[in-house]
Order: structure tokens, then sequence, then C-alpha cells
């Protein structure tokens, strides 16, 4: 697999933890360590397994939820007194706090900039409009495609070893493939896109397909629902960045 | 002479504000961004800012209570005359477009950061969010939403961010005491449950003292948006 998908992951570790703490319906003030750690490890080794850039800091939070595991497993005797104080948890709750915060007022931006928008002025119709399908629903993150690669993935029946199957999936072909379905039906199941493929490395080259097209801005990818299925469509129109509106003193 | 000049500066006889009403909502349709009272008064010529506020009510009054489609809004301290919302779709159809461009979730977190914690250095940005904002921030500096209000003196000298008026403009905002305060944000965590296992234990006083916002001591005092609000006000005037 040549291929290298270079999609860059905007999200971050704190992101993928409070994903996990909503789609397991964890309580944030009293976490499991042991199982996030382990869930969080899991989505890394998908990562990996996908060739996907991990930035740094993903990894410096790997090793701070396994020193925070430790810590909680020592019995109290054992620990080195500076480590005594406390909830070995505490300060990444309060990171991970914080942060949801300003997720919540990025929610809440984000509906008055949809209240604002409805509003015209004398200079929009100096500014582009986007064409994009009105629609209710979410837009899908990188660990949404990961959690239904890892539930694909785990259904697959062991891998039949064929004699002489030369079977060698390309991104580009994949690519091709999924352009093609779009054409037919104006939308696909992501999840239905993976089942359809024979193989381990298939159902890998499909989900590597798909993020280089994410990349690409050909398809946009939403649910429907929180953690429900993923639907791709293809991108009516490429999303340019909005030139700055041009400040006619008068 | 003096007659005449008298009229003017009181500006009560009814003819003249009529026609000073009028004037403004000329202002108003022509503009293209946000106007305050001040520039308003100064073109129209009128010495008293009190009055250019009463009659711009007027003529919000004269439009809300007509099928007129425009209204007149308060935005990032100023005025713009606006469509109503109900024709966003007529509109819409009429630019060939369904949609403004939206901004990422990235950069709406981003700038969420900036907005209630300016000025704020990229380091204390990627401090929250927990990883880089490179891109994020050159999105909302190119687009005018965020700009450069000066660096931190320490080690470094590190930039500091700050939001702008094409900010509080592009999500409706009056000024920055219009967003919505963090305590809000911050009692909102605990789910009723919570609430009432700690009500069980500490009794209604812990409860109360916990929705007056003191929910940990040892969150960070986050920084009062009106101290904040006065420098980003005076120096937002010009954008860039």
């Amino acid at each position: 697999m040549q291929y290298k998908v270079k999609l860059e992951i905007f999200e971050g570790p704190l992101d993928l933890l409070l994903y996990l703490i909503k789609k397991e319906e964890l309580d944030i003030y009293d976490i499991p360590i042991a199982k996030i750690t382990d869930q969080y490890l899991s989505y890394l080794e998908m990562m990996k397994l996908l060739d996907l850039e991990i930035a740094g800091e993903f990894i410096v939070m790997a090793a701070t939820l396994m020193h925070i595991k430790s810590l909680m497993l020592l019995p109290p005797e054992n620990k080195p007194p500076e480590e005594m104080e406390g909830d070995p948890r505490a300060e990444l709750v309060q990171q991970l706090l914080e942060y949801r915060r300003f997720k919540e007022i990025a929610d809440r931006l984000a509906e008055k900039e949809e209240a604002r928008s409805k509003l015209f002025t004398r200079n929009d119709t100096e500014r582009p409009l986007v064409e994009t399908e009105d629609s209710p629903f979410f837009e899908a993150s990188i660990f949404d495609l990961l959690t239904a690669l890892s539930t694909v993935l785990k259904e697959i029946p062991r891998e039949i070893f064929h004699e002489v199957i030369k079977d060698e999936f390309t991104v580009a072909e994949k690519i091709h493939d999924i352009f093609h379905i779009l054409v037919k039906e104006k939308k696909a199941y992501f999840t239905q896109l993976l089942k359809s493929a024979k193989s381990k490395l298939e159902i890998i080259v499909t989900f590597l397909a798909v993020l280089e097209l994410i990349r690409l801005r050909e398809i946009v990818i939403w649910q429907s629902e929180r953690f429900g299925e993923i639907e791709i469509v293809r991108n009516t129109q490429a999303i340019a960045p909005a030139p700055i509106a041009s400040e006619k003193k008068i | 002479m003096s007659k005449y000049q008298s009229t003017k500066l009181r500006g009560t006889q009814k003819v003249d504000r009529e026609k000073l009403k009028r004037i403004i909502e000329a202002f108003l349709f022509v503009s293209v961004e946000p106007l305050d009272l001040q520039r308003i008064k100064d073109a129209a010529g009128e010495q008293d800012p009190a009055v250019i506020k009463e009659l711009i009510n007027e003529i919000r009054a004269e439009y809300a209570g007509s099928e007129c489609s425009l209204r007149v809004e308060e935005i990032a301290g100023g005025y713009r005359m606006t469509t109503d919302a109900e024709y966003a779709s007529y509109i819409k159809r009429l630019l060939h477009g369904s949609q403004k461009d939206r901004l990422s979730r990235a950069s709406l977190e981003t700038l969420a950061i900036v907005a209630y914690k300016q000025p704020v250095t990229r380091g204390e940005i990627e401090g929250i969010r927990g990883v880089n904002v490179d891109r994020a921030l050159s999105t909302l500096l190119e687009r005018g939403l965020v700009r450069i209000v000066g660096r931190k003196e320490t080690v470094g000298r590190p930039i500091l961010y700050g939001t702008t008026r094409t900010f509080l403009d592009h999500f409706g905002l009056k000024t920055l005491d219009d967003l919505p305060s963090l305590e809000e944000f911050i009692v909102r965590e605990l789910s009723e449950e919570d609430k009432e296992a700690i009500r069980q234990k500490f009794g209604d006083e812990a409860v109360s003292a916990l929705d007056a916002g003191g929910i940990d001591a040892a969150l960070p005092k986050e920084a009062q948006i009106k101290e904040t609000q006065d420098d980003s006000q005076e120096t937002a005037r010009p954008d860039r």
C-alpha cells in the first residue's frame, strides 16, 4: 500500500477523549481510566493502521493516560509522595471540562452565525454564496469514521486465504468506484461501502479512498443523528475560502 | 442666518425631525457596514446622538409595524439595514446559492477561545484545544474575524490575538457583552442528578453556591469580558 493519505486531522487528543466520553456515556467527573485508555489506544492503533498522520499531541496524551492509569492502580503506600495529593485524573478532567465548555460556546456561536446569515445586507451581493445541501444533519468527524471502520473490521469473517488472487486494490481505483456509486444513487452509506469489501485490505483501501475524497472536497459526510449511520454525498460545489468583504467607506 | 441655525440646532420642529429621520434611513440603506451613532450624527448635521437613536427606533417601529421586508438591526456597535429573516430563502435563490460560507468546527472553537479570553496568545489557545491552531488562526485572520492586538510582555514576546468588529457583525452581536457569560456554561455542566446528590449530601446552600457560579475553586478565573471589551472596541474601529 504505497498510497499515503495526507488528511489533516484538525481534531486533537482532547476531541477524541470527549468523543469517547460522549459515545460511551462515561461520567466525566468519574472517568473509568482503564476503559478510556484502552479505547483511546485502539483508536490510535487504527489511525496507525491507516497510515494517518498522528500529531505528537496524541502520543503525549496516550502516555499521560497510561501514567494516570498506573497511579490509579498503585496502592496508596507505594505512590511517590508528590503524587499522593488528590485524584490523579483531576488535571485532565479540568482540561476536558474547560475545552468542553468552549465547544459549547462554539455551538452557541454557530447558532448565532446561522441566525445572522438569514439577514442580508447591502454588501452581500459582493460575496459569493456557497452551494450546499440544506441539511439538518451533523457533519461526521474522523472519529465517527474510525468507529464505523472498527465495527466493520470486527464483523468480517476470518480471512480466507485464496490461492493466487492478485487482487490488489488501489486507492485510485476505489475512488473511481465510489464516484460511480454516487453518480448512480445520489448518496452512499459508509458502512455499506466498507461491508461490500471482501477482505481486510479492501476495507482499508476503501476507507482511505473516502478520506482522500474528503480531503479533495469531492464529497461531504453527514450523520443524521449522533453516532448514527454515516452518509456520503457528492460536494456539489467546491467551497472556496470566503473572500474578504470589501469595506467600501462611504 | 441665526434663525436658520437655531432651527437646525434645536432639531425639534416636526418637519425637520421627519426629514432627519428620512436622512438616517437613506444612510442606513446606502451603507455597507454598521453605522455608529457618531457617524450618523456628524453626517446628518445633528448635535444630539439621543435624537438619532430615537429616530432610528422610530424607523424600526415603522418597519416592524408595516409589511416592510426590511429591518434595522443593532450590530457591531452600530446600525445596519437588513432584510427580514423570513425572506432569506428567496434571497438565496436570487443570489444563486443556498448558504453563506460557514465556519468549520475548528475555526469556531478557536474563535470561541479568542472571544472569551482575549487578548490571548496562540500558545494559550493551543493549551485549551490541545492541538495546533495554525490553520484555524490563519483562516480567522484572513476573514478578518480575528486580529493582532499586540504582544505579550513575556519571554519570546508572543503575539496576542483579539476579535474584530467584523466578528461582531458575523455573529450578529451588538458588543462583546452580548456574548453569553461564561458562568452560564459552567453551571450547566452539572446534571440534575449531580445536583440532587450534592443537595442530599451538603444541603441546599451548597447547590445555590454552585448555581451562583462557583463550581470549582481550582478553575482558572476567566478574565471578565468587560475588562477587555474597552480595548478591542476602542481599537476595533478601523479593522484592517
